[in-house]
């Protein structure tokens, strides 16, 4: 039961239900809003939250309930806190069948994914090997140490430093994504 | 017609719902909050948010690497603020974990103050070290950890010589800092006014203090204000989102803003969006050191947007007379506002 394990702490179960919900809610929250950042920013509040509550947390009918029930008074607050620009907003209601924001944002995640690859190809190559196998396998940390034959907490160290140097390098890539968003506006 | 909008109308027990528009729904969600809906507004409300569902599923149209690209990036957010939430917790008092989602480790706050001078005095002491620029010029320092500061023009930073715990600088005109990380995550303070400061763990920002009040603004990341000195009386900021005062911190008022609009000095350049002539002025005479003056005070109110160079001030006041369409004329330190003869 992943639940009951990542309430007493086990990040492995953390990760897997992060895994196994985060698309659906990404996809639920952008259909609502048409906001990369926004709904990236809601997901992420919405495990954070999660971990944070971990241990006092009480789910009485599903964890997946709770999550889109989570998702659903997220993206109210969003609206009702005019964190959305009033004239946004009203095009999000009368423009249902608008793709510009989808075409736009879908391109800002695959330059991302070149800009990650590129960086994950820098990684010195223990840090690569682990990261490749936790990311793109799905292997757990666990499975990890059994099958390079090194220590759990080792390969939590090595993940933890790749992660690292990858936030590092995409952190640049995001301001450059804004100082281009700004340029757009201000020809 | 009425057919090619569905999600912006509902049809209930025979009765067609008017579309949804923004005041409505924002009528909605109030009420929504207090739990004084009708069941047939409640129901109005479900079914706008229901009828999204018919846009289509936003990764769906990603490539696999794109797709694993959203899914680590978030990822790798979630965890960080993770980490630093429980960071936060052993760093904070007892009874104070509600500081979730320190976010990202790099954060950049714009920080414009304005307090009158004086409102605390540098120390000068020995073993005090203390920084500052000209009118106009920018400079960048490295601190004793490693953090660095962009100092914008006529600005003032010191700091002890020696940090104990905390780090802590103060700040008297506008700098823009890249906070490094210690191991032991001691704090780092950024003060502007006895009544005033920020505290950042590992971030990057932007502080100002100028003469007609305080601005601080948030482009990335997550930083704490303090109001005054009591514990409690704290304010977070979140990504995109200014916090302004003019003399007393808690007359505060709190606003969404573009991101980057206000460290773009930093990049050699101003940008101004809906920008007063009255707030570019003001900009000149804090980091410039030139007085605006007009026989027609009226042309203060014209509004710019744009963007201008501050590498070369001439440059930068000639955008600036193009944008609103008046003539500037500088003698010395002394501008002069007239309307553009023909």
């Amino acid at each position: 039961m992943l639940l009951a394990r990542m309430q007493t702490g086990d990040s492995e179960a953390f990760a897997a239900l992060y895994r196994k919900y985060w698309r659906r809610l990404f996809d639920a929250a952008y259909r609502r809003i048409l906001l990369r950042e926004e709904s990236e920013e809601i997901i992420q509040e919405i495990f954070v939250d999660l971990w944070a509550k971990r241990e006092t947390l009480l789910i009485s009918v599903s964890l997946e309930a709770y999550l889109f029930g989570a998702l659903r008074y997220s993206i109210y607050n969003l609206i009702r806190f005019r964190k959305i620009r009033e004239a946004y907003l009203e095009h999000l209601l009368q423009v249902p069948g608008d793709q510009n924001n989808y075409i736009e944002d879908r391109l800002h995640y695959e330059e991302l994914a070149r800009a990650l690859e590129s960086s994950v190809q820098n990684l010195p190559e223990k840090l690569r090997k682990v990261y490749l196998l936790s990311r793109k396998e799905h292997l757990t940390y666990k499975e990890i140490a059994e099958q390079e034959q090194i220590p759990v907490d080792t390969v939590e160290k090595q993940m933890g430093r790749a992660l690292k140097i990858l936030r590092e390098n995409l952190k640049e890539f995001a301001w450059a994504w804004i100082v281009l968003e700004m340029w757009g506006l201000y020809p | 017609m009425a057919v090619t909008a569905p999600e912006c109308y509902y049809i209930k027990s025979g009765e067609v719902y008017r579309r949804m528009d923004k005041d409505r729904l924002l009528y909605l969600l109030e009420n929504d909050k207090s739990g004084q809906n009708s069941p047939a507004e409640a129901e109005e409300l479900e079914a706008w948010y229901r009828s999204a569902e018919s846009r289509p599923a936003f990764t769906d149209g990603l490539s696999a690497d794109g797709l694993s690209a959203l899914e680590d990036k978030l990822f790798a957010r979630i965890q960080t603020a993770n980490a630093e939430s429980e960071e936060w917790v052993d760093v904070l008092p007892a009874g104070k974990s509600g500081w979730y989602g320190w976010g990202k480790i790099a954060a950049a706050v714009l920080f414009l103050i304005v307090a009158g001078l004086g409102l605390y005095m540098f120390q000068r002491q020995n073993g005090r070290i203390t920084e500052r620029t000209g009118f106009g010029e920018t400079r960048v320092l490295t601190l004793p950890d490693g953090s660095e500061v962009t100092l914008n023009g006529n600005s003032v930073l010191s700091y002890d010589a020696e940090w104990s715990e905390l780090r802590e600088v103060r700040l008297e005109g506008e700098g823009y800092f890249k906070v490094v990380h210690t191991k032991d995550h001691r704090k780092f303070r950024v003060r502007t006014g006895a009544d005033f400061s920020l505290d950042v763990l590992g971030t990057q920002f932007n502080v100002s203090k100028r003469e007609s009040g305080t601005r601080i603004v948030l482009d990335e990341g997550k930083v704490r204000c303090n109001l005054g000195d009591s514990e409690s009386d704290t304010l977070v900021l979140r990504p995109g989102e200014m916090v302004q005062f003019r003399k007393k911190p808690s007359d505060y008022q709190r606003e969404r803003v573009e991101k980057g609009l206000y460290s773009a000095w930093k990049d050699h350049k101003l940008i101004f969006k809906n920008t007063s002539l009255r707030e570019v002025a003001g900009i000149l005479r804090d980091t410039y050191g030139l007085e605006t003056d007009s026989s027609r005070p009226e042309l203060l109110d014209r509004q710019i947007s744009g963007s201008v160079p501050t590498d070369n001030v001439d440059l930068l006041l000639q955008g600036v007379a193009e944008a609103s369409a008046v003539t500037i004329t500088r003698d010395g330190d002394q501008l002069v506002i007239a309307p553009k003869s023909e």
